[in-house]
């Protein structure tokens, strides 16, 4: 499983952003390493179905299978379902990533800014 | 005998099991009870600005019916709003597009990949997971 999950960033914390078309990072997380890297968004405009854009992007650049996040759009859900991908939806207790990366067993192994 | 209701697509599961009003005590019975298709009604047209045909179309149900359903929803929060009660999503005849499932033990949600059967969460790898074949948070 490859996933990416949108980040933001409060005064140097990293939190799970609300809105995945709309996050200005994205954690990617990588299961063979246990390790995760973050990615700054690779579309800088945030017209309508920018989340389709994003993902379409991180599909092709990261090999993403999988979307980590509070919740999703309609066109980021109808694109994953296009590709294959899997959605996890987590709850609201892990709303920095430190918490989720600890409960996925992840360590950061680099990061792109 | 009424013609049986026809199940409702839903094409993931809300974030949220209801909401509460702020300053105000209120006592559970008096609750709103707002239905899964009914919260989809209001994503789909108020949130994604989809026409009425095409959310319609995702809940596989005639634009006619949507229109009932939207209405029930809007009456319903306009009764929260104007007599501040709280409104708990749950029950209804909404149905999940894909198949879900939840893990009780770091309580997120997940969808399949064409038919793989799912033995643990793909998250926390807990084995306490449960189908949610009709519409629950």
């Amino acid at each position: 499983m490859k996933a990416v999950i949108p980040v933001t960033c409060q005064k140097g914390e990293y939190l799970i952003s609300a809105r995945f078309g709309r996050s200005s990072l994205f954690a990617v997380t990588e299961d063979e390493t246990r390790t995760y890297y973050l990615l700054k968004s690779p579309v800088k405009s945030k017209s309508a179905e920018t989340g389709k854009k994003v993902l379409e992007t991180l599909i092709k650049n990261e090999k993403v299978d999988t979307i980590i996040a509070f919740e999703i759009g309609l066109y980021v859900q109808q694109y994953a379902a296009k590709t294959g991908m899997r959605i996890i939806l987590i709850s609201d207790k892990y709303g920095r990533l430190d918490d989720l990366m600890d409960l996925m067993g992840m360590k950061k192994s680099y990061q792109i800014l | 005998m009424s013609r049986p209701v026809h199940d409702r697509k839903i094409q993931a599961p809300p974030r949220l099991k209801g909401f509460m009003p702020v300053g105000r005590y209120t006592e559970a019975e008096t609750e709103i009870i707002f239905y899964f298709e009914e919260y989809e009604a209001i994503r789909l047209l108020d949130y994604e600005n989809l026409t009425q045909a095409e959310a319609a179309g995702y809940m596989e149900i005639s634009r006619p019916t949507l229109t009932r359903v939207y209405e029930s929803a809007r009456n319903k929060i306009a009764r929260a709003f104007t007599e501040s009660l709280p409104i708990k999503i749950e029950g209804g005849k909404g149905i999940y597009s894909n198949l879900w499932y939840i893990c009780s033990d770091c309580e997120s949600k997940f969808n399949t990949i064409q038919d793989v059967s799912v033995t643990s969460c793909p998250l926390c790898k807990g084995s306490r997971i449960d189908k949610l074949n009709i519409a629950t948070v």
